[in-house]
């Protein structure tokens, strides 16, 4: 077997049975790996319409078959469930070093099933494999699991595991692995703590073959060389990081400012990249096989906000700082540091806070609820609610159920920023029209990494497309959702295709595997896993309605800036996405649709 | 000043060899699959086992010959295959067979040259193919700890008059270099049994790893006149080794 | 003149392809633990990228009693012969920096060897934190500043 490694794991929980199976090869070829191949395992196993957080719903860590090769940036893994905070399919994607792990023990997915009785963590050393009770490790943050873990299993393996949010079923949980990457959104990490699994731990001495050497060797040369080659990959990502959006966005009018009253955020530089690599970052950090290097060690040195860690990402910045109109870097780095050792969602986290805040300035959330004045603006509220989110502690048990649902209480739904009940991240949609269309229409609520229009519509890659303009958005929006569909099931980094695209990934692909994927076979693959979960999804009850902004972003207008009076057209652009998609008025993927990619 | 060669006719193809060359060596720089056993690359050869056999020509007299110990020169003519080699070589995997049947290696061994055990011949349980590897490696070392005691088929591996051997560091190189298993080597806790004595196995310091014979390293630093880490075993020193390489400072972006 | 092979942590962000690249030119596969260089990971993002320094002097070599290991004069490369290793492992107890390994699968001692004079490493690292160079003066002195560090340590170790 070839870039796969040929084989699942299985582990149910409530028996405490562990088994292996061979990787169904022909699913494989038709459904990549990571986020496609789990996804299509999860549709045949679990019924769409269970409770996220039962017993029947399972949970796959899952690496594609780039994963753990020197393909560019091959560091990926996926955690596939339904999600709990949508209700949509989850797959969640997270880098580092526990992917490729995983590999080398020799599975390409693991599969979680059932519910344990007592906390729980899985031991992988290769073939032999246990699960340990996890009482000890339960409480724990994930930094100090994580060492836990290493020092009673191999200093050498690999850790993935939930914080106290996911133990707490904090519905956006994440799942945090080599300490500071996250499999963070759509709430994976409540379904690893609903099932009462603490962590796995992988050690792996084995290896990942590829079919063409030769090939697979010039393919990711080639690949690598275009990287080195251009500004973002080579430069401003490694340089400043994510963050290098701030300045970015901001000037374009498209920076969320509290809770999207507008696109502008005046004291923006205060929380750029820029100033970052000034004052806080302290080196890069890779991930397996990354030449881009994004990551950033950060550290605040003094203050009461004084922490060591990573990141925090561009997303996680926007959300704690101008969503919540927090321009003080230091509360910021120090909020999203509390994410990553509670192992929850600093982007649905920043953002449900920014939520309480207009629910606090419109007089329905009361000081004494909140323990403090939550105006926006206030430094200190975003790192206090995120730790009383982690633990439910207060008015944070709400803040614990995400924006759409704490909204919902008060009264306010139309308050939640979020799409399919999950927040929308940092890119303003009334200034950019196509990335509203990518929140409506991911299959896993409001998100910007299913189709990252913000390349062409902000950044000119791969060439620039007019922001306002939306009579090709459901063209463009298409193509890019099938890519990254594909990709993430590749195991690479969404990352790399600033610099390249469908060319190069498939001739890896190709070489790694040993079956030939035409540019073509690559998009096709990408476009029946976006039907696959769009066909969960309608089956979990999810209908054309949900495939909208909040009011909002329709209604009023962005208050100030250089995009002051601009609203989303969405409802404009949607009829014609379902056709480009081959879907009918509903939503539905037409019988043609579904023949076509080998779904019917 | 090029060596004096001469022609050597390897199954009808004309080659040069130099004085002092091994007809094995010769043999396997052709390319010609030739069933050994107890040769080794690093050790002295012996001829023990004799399954390198090959016919010769010498002053027009045909022989059978172990190649591995017959100077290439000697010879005008070599025949890798001919129908005495075959039958030879049959027979002395018989006889091997005989002696080691039980033994997976050399039963695969044999296989590769088309034999299969005769169910005619008894087989004695016995892994030993006297191939004399564990006791050149021994001696190789300089160590000299095992050697052969009794004749014919009483013949056998091991230290003098059974006794565990005083000189052995309990390096367990003969168990590795044994191409049929034969050798035993325990180890629990602290302790490696081999040859029936038993060795302090030394563990990290830093992750517990009992990675080596106390004597093993008294062996070591006598060898090289040097003072060896007797603490910390191969994985952590390099750990160790990069942790004194992490005082660099800071990356490149601080630095310029 | 011979070319060394020249690290230099403080480039290093830890990726780890140097031992991807190791494994696969080696032994046909992406296999860090079989690579013969190594990358080690501490904290705030710091890693060290470690192989073999082909000693002068080499200890390994030393207590090689098969000629198994021998230093090639032209290339500067310890070399293994390893069908002429005997597994006794002492090269691996030798060597002071635990740069050589024994390998159980294939039966012999495992150590760098340049790639035969094109290392993979130093072609597959994204930020030259490894390089191959000619060995001159200014290559000498930073690959001293790095083993002078070292000693110390050993000495700390040592005492």
């Amino acid at each position: 077997m070839y870039g796969w490694v040929g084989k699942i794991l299985r582990v149910d929980l409530t028996s405490g049975k562990v088994s292996t199976e061979p990787l169904n090869t022909s699913l494989a070829r038709k459904f990549i790996g990571a986020r496609g191949l789990a996804e299509k395992i999860l549709r045949d196993e679990i019924a769409p319409d269970i409770d996220p957080l039962s017993a029947e719903n399972k949970l796959i860590f899952a690496t594609g078959p780039l994963t753990g090769t020197l393909a560019t940036s091959g560091s990926r893994y996926n955690v596939v469930t339904k999600g709990p905070l949508t209700g949509t399919v989850a797959a969640s994607n997270s880098g580092g070093f526990f992917g490729p792990e995983l590999k080398y023990a020799g599975y390409d997915l693991v599969i979680i099933e059932g519910k344990a009785n007592k906390p729980m963590y899985l031991w992988i050393y290769n073939d032999k494999v246990k699960l340990r009770c996890a009482e000890h490790l339960w409480g724990k943050l994930t930094d100090e699991a994580t060492d836990l873990l290493l020092e009673e299993t191999d200093p050498e393996a690999k850790v993935s595991c939930i914080g106290p949010g996911g133990e707490n079923l904090v519905l956006f949980a994440g799942i945090i692995n080599d300490k500071h990457r996250a499999a963070g959104r759509t709430g994976v990490g409540a379904v690893m703590g609903s099932k009462k699994l603490k962590a796995i731990v992988v050690r792996g001495t084995g290896g990942v073959k590829v079919a063409d050497k030769d090939a697979f060797r010039e393919a990711v040369l080639d690949a690598r060389a275009k990287l080195k080659a251009h500004p973002v990959t080579s430069g401003g990502l490694p340089t400043y990081g994510t963050n290098v959006l701030i300045n970015i966005l901001n000037e374009a009018g498209s920076l969320p400012t509290y809770n999207f009253r507008t696109g502008y955020f005046e004291t923006a530089d205060k929380i750029s990249g820029e100033t970052m690599a000034d004052t806080k970052y302290v080196r890069n950090k890779a991930c397996t096989a990354c030449t881009i290097a994004c990551g950033q060690v950060s550290a605040v040195k003094s203050g009461p906000y004084a922490v060591a860690g990573e990141g925090p990402e561009y997303e996680a910045t926007w959300a704690y700082g101008s969503q919540c109109g927090v321009d003080d870097v230091d509360a910021i780095i120090k909020a999203n540091n509390l994410c990553d050792q509670l192992g929850i969602d600093p982007i649905t986290m920043g953002s449900t806070i920014a939520c309480a805040m207009e629910l606090f300035e419109e007089g329905l959330i009361d000081r004494e609820a909140a323990g403090l004045a939550l105006n926006f603006g206030n430094a200190e509220a975003i790192v206090k609610l995120t730790e009383d989110a982690g633990y439910k502690r207060g008015l944070g048990a709400e803040l614990a159920e995400g924006s759409y649902r704490l909204a919902e209480r008060y009264g306010r739904p139309e308050l939640s920023m979020s799409v399919k009940k999950q927040e929308m991240p940092a890119y303003d949609p009334r200034g950019i029209q196509g990335i509203g269309l990518e929140y409506a229409t991911s299959n896993r609520g409001a998100c910007h990494v299913r189709g990252y229009l913000i390349s062409p519509e902000i950044l000119g890659i791969p060439e620039k497309l007019d922001p306002d303009s939306i009579d090709e958005k459901p063209g463009w929006l298409k193509t890019f959702q099938d890519l990254t569909a594909a990709l993430d099931s590749t195991g690479i980094c969404l990352f790399t295709t600033f610099a390249i695209g469908a060319p190069e990934i498939a001739a890896m692909l190709s070489a790694a595997t040993g079956v030939e994927y035409t540019v073509d076979d690559f998009m096709q693959a990408g476009d029946r896993i976006w039907n696959l979960e769009r066909l969960f999804n309608l089956e979990a009850g999810l209908t054309a309605a949900d495939d909208k902004l909040p009011p909002r972003m329709i209604e009023e207008p962005i208050a100030t800036g250089p995009n002051k009076g601009k609203v989303s057209k969405v409802p404009e652009m949607m009829s014609k996405y379902y056709q480009v998609r081959g879907w009918d008025d509903d939503g539905v993927p037409t019988g043609e649709k579904l023949a076509e990619l080998g779904l019917a | 000043m090029d060596k004096p060669t001469s022609s050597l006719n390897v199954d009808g193809k004309e080659v040069q060899v130099l004085p002092g060359e091994l007809l094995l060596d010769v043999l396997k720089k052709l390319g010609v699959d030739i069933p050994t056993l107890c040769n080794h690359e690093g050790l002295e050869p012996v001829g023990s086992c004799r399954l390198c056999i090959v016919e010769v020509k010498e002053r027009n007299r045909n022989r059978l010959v172990a190649s591995c110990i017959y100077p290439a020169q000697r010879a005008t003519e070599v025949r890798t295959n001919s129908p005495r080699v075959k039958a030879a070589r049959q027979f002395l995997f018989n006889l091997l067979l005989a002696r080691n049947g039980d033994n997976e290696s050399i039963r695969q061994l044999a296989a590769r040259y088309g034999i299969v055990r005769s169910k005619r011949l008894p087989v004695r349980p016995d892994k030993c193919t006297l191939c004399l590897r564990c006791v050149r490696a021994c001696a190789t070392q300089g160590i000299g700890a095992i050697g052969t005691s009794f004749r014919g088929r009483q013949k056998e591996v091991g230290p003098p008059f059974g006794d565990p051997p005083e000189n052995c560091i309990g390096c367990a190189a003969c168990a590795r270099v044994c191409p049929a298993g034969a050798i035993e080597v325990k180890e629990k806790n602290n302790i490696r049994e081999i040859w029936g004595q038993e060795f302090v196995l030394v563990r990290c310091e830093r992750c517990g790893e009992a990675f080596a014979t106390r004597k093993q390293l008294d062996w070591i630093e006598k060898e090289l006149g040097q003072e060896v880490d007797k603490k910390l075993c191969p994985r952590c020193r390099q750990r160790a080794q990069a942790e004194s390489m992490t005082k660099v400072g800071r990356n490149k972006r601080e630095v310029n | 003149m011979s070319n060394i092979l020249l690290i230099s942590p403080d480039r290093c962000r830890g990726c780890g392809s140097c031992e991807l690249a190791c494994s696969f030119k080696h032994e046909g596969e992406f296999r860090p633990a079989a690579a013969r260089i190594s990358v080690l990971r501490f904290k705030a993002g710091i890693s060290v990228p470690l192989t073999c320094l082909q000693c002068d002097e080499p200890y390994c070599m030393a207590v090689c009693k098969t000629g198994a290991i021998v230093k090639n004069e032209v290339s500067g490369v310890v070399e293994v012969d390893g069908d002429k290793c005997i597994g006794c492992r002492m090269c691996v107890m030798a060597c002071p920096f635990g740069n050589i390994n024994y390998s159980i699968a294939t039966k012999q001692a495992v150590k760098c060897d340049y790639c035969g004079g094109e290392p993979e490493c130093a072609l597959w690292c994204p930020e030259q934190a490894i390089e191959y160079v000619p060995q001159d003066t200014a290559t000498l002195g930073r690959k001293k500043d790095y083993s002078a560090r070292f000693a110390r340590l050993v000495e700390e170790v040592g005492s």
